[in-house]
């Protein structure tokens, strides 16, 4: 008998690939079909975001904060225009407040749907996909209905919100909060009872609680590793410290917490109901009143102008906490400082450990499973458009491997 | 372990470090009237006595480190770190920004991934967008391509920062 001999490739997958909905550049070290390695490298959708707002005045810059990211774009919104309150001091009426909480939630609802949506997919069960992806119409609608847009909702300015929630916009409120009651459970049913959902995600992708404390991992992913991190819960900003919001973790479900991708997908399914409870709270209490403190924009434009300080804006985004720093001069239109965190970013150091002893076919499941969005956190730099073409070999049958792995498991 | 409030921990902290401080202050939220407004430390130390201070926070909890911003303040960098402690604690999360200033011909600082892990993925991006010398971790790219040119630092505002002809479609 020869002797076991382990020899180990490197297999780079991406920056573009079928696998990946965004670009980035993950080079597996593998032995056979096991992983014992990974590199990431960030950095393929880098459009110099904070570089452009550092030529523009704060108000220009909620749209181009906003359109940091499609999926989650009040996240970026929200939190620099807390920053910005801040550091120039402006007040918000408390309606404000309840209403920036209501769209930060249905974000919350249409986000986590798309997530249900795409992990579906790569396990190879498109039926879900649909499934799900039918159900976040619904609040897609109710986002057309109260903001204008499906996407880019130009809710926020500086002291208030830009758009009220007037009755009939209630109206439709109310409506979808019965829509994802009625359909909640079977949701839970179809990904968390399926034993070849089961199979898939039980054990594979582990991230302990001590992995997720050091590495500083946010939202969801360090949730479903058992840290009771919540940003609405710890520092509550906007209208969350008039509502009951406590971090959900795994084990309200299923009675332990072990960090594995079963775990990714329990707490972001209860999530769901979570926002649902909290956007029906906060329509009963909201106030009546004034939507801004400031409507005047030339008025704002002059406070800002004059405004001196740091300001630190944060917000518990889909994907976990969103933090912005910006920093004011006097007598100066532009920002002076400006710098993004967003929650991927937060989260990319937790895929090395999550990739241990999982195999090829589970890369695209791992990766889905903290909901990267590339786009959020590579923003930083000035592009250089120079840059000469690489030559990275392609695995475009990763999906199908996956699809097979799924398929083997069920004929077992 | 005791969670304190953002004004206990500035006071343990100005007991421990003193003079070693160069900015003290607590900044209290203007934004909103609700109760309770959110406080939070600021403090600036030099960059010998930094990890000091990360070491001293690490005494009340794990700080979970954000992200670290950085300015081009002309003859400095400043580098702030915002971390915060308690997490977890309803209303009680403190959050700590440590400024750091660093002179802008010797732009050094230790590294503080040997205390937290998770600070590697900033401290390598505040190494190639700035120039700052992070000691004690790879000197690799994160975020630039590998073609970008050696010794351009694209948050600089001097004459390593961005060429003129590098930036496009941006004003």
């Amino acid at each position: 008998m020869a002797e076991h001999i382990s020899v180990s490739y490197n297999v780079p997958i991406g920056p573009i690939h079928p696998a990946l909905k965004e670009p980035i550049s993950l080079t597996f070290e593998v032995e056979g079909e096991r992983i014992v390695d990974v590199k990431v490298k960030p950095g393929w959708n880098h459009r110099g975001i904070e570089f452009m707002g550092m030529e523009r005045n704060p108000v220009q810059v909620i749209h181009l904060a906003e359109r940091i990211c499609g999926i989650c774009s009040f996240v970026h919104a929200i939190s620099f225009v807390q920053a910005v309150e801040e550091a120039a001091g402006i007040p918000v009426p408390e309606r404000a407040l309840y209403i920036r909480s209501i769209v930060g939630e249905l974000e919350r609802i249409h986000s986590h749907l798309l997530w249900a949506g795409v992990a579906a997919h790569e396990l190879g069960f498109d039926t879900l996909l649909h499934y799900s992806w039918q159900l976040r119409e619904k609040v897609m609608d109710v986002l057309e209905i109260v903001t204008g847009n499906r996407v880019n909702y130009g809710m926020m300015v500086f002291g208030g919100v830009r758009r009220d929630i007037t009755p009939e916009r209630e109206e439709s409120l109310f409506d979808m909060i019965n829509y994802y009651r009625r359909n909640s459970d079977r949701l839970k049913e179809l990904f968390l009872e399926d034993p070849t959902i089961k199979l898939r995600t039980r054990g594979y992708g582990i991230l302990t609680y001590d992995e997720a404390l050091k590495l500083c991992a946010v939202g969801p992913t360090a949730r479903a590793s058992g840290l009771a991190i919540d940003v609405r819960h710890d520092e509550p900003y906007a209208g969350y410290k008039y509502l009951n919001v406590e971090p959900v973790l795994p084990d309200a479900y299923t009675g332990e917490i072990t960090g594995d991708l079963y775990d990714k997908f329990v707490v972001r399914l209860l999530e769901l109901d979570q926002s649902v409870d909290i956007i029906e709270e906060a329509l009963e209490k909201m106030p009546e009143g004034e939507i801004t403190s400031e409507p005047k924009l030339p008025k704002l434009m002059v406070m800002l102008k004059k405004a001196e300080g740091d300001g630190f804006g944060r917000h518990e985004a889909p994907r976990g906490e969103v933090v912005h720093f910006v920093r004011l001069k006097a007598g100066k239109d532009n920002l002076d400082s400006w710098k993004v965190r967003a929650s991927t970013y937060g989260n990319l150091m937790t895929w090395p450990p999550m990739f241990r002893d999982t195999q090829i076919a589970d890369i695209p499941i791992v990766v889905a499973s903290i909901d990267p969005c590339i786009g959020c956190m590579d923003r930083v730099t000035v592009v250089n458009r120079r840059t000469k073409s690489e030559n990275v070999l392609v695995y475009d049958d990763l999906h199908r491997l996956s699809v097979e792995k799924t398929r083997r498991l069920q004929r077992k | 372990m005791d969670v304190l409030s953002a004004d206990e921990l500035l006071e343990r902290i100005q007991q421990r470090f003193g003079d070693k401080l160069k900015e003290a202050e607590v900044k209290e939220r203007a934004m909103t009237d609700a109760p309770p407004p959110i406080r939070r430390v600021w403090v600036r130390v030099d960059r010998e006595d930094f990890r000091d201070l990360v070491k001293f926070l690490m005494e009340f909890d794990f700080p979970h480190l954000a992200v670290a911003s950085a300015e081009d303040m002309g003859d400095e960098i400043e580098l702030i770190y915002h971390m915060s402690l308690f997490q977890g604690k309803k209303f009680k999360e403190v959050y700590v920004n440590i400024k750091v200033r660093l002179p802008k011909n010797d732009p050094k600082i230790p590294t503080i991934t040997d205390l937290i892990p998770g600070a590697l993925s900033t401290e390598l991006e505040k190494q190639e967008m700035i120039g700052v010398d992070v000691e004690g971790i790879p000197k690799e790219r994160l975020f630039l391509p590998w073609d970008f040119p050696e010794g351009v630092y694209p948050w600089r505002r001097d004459e390593t920062g961005p060429k003129d002809d590098m930036v496009k479609y941006v004003r």
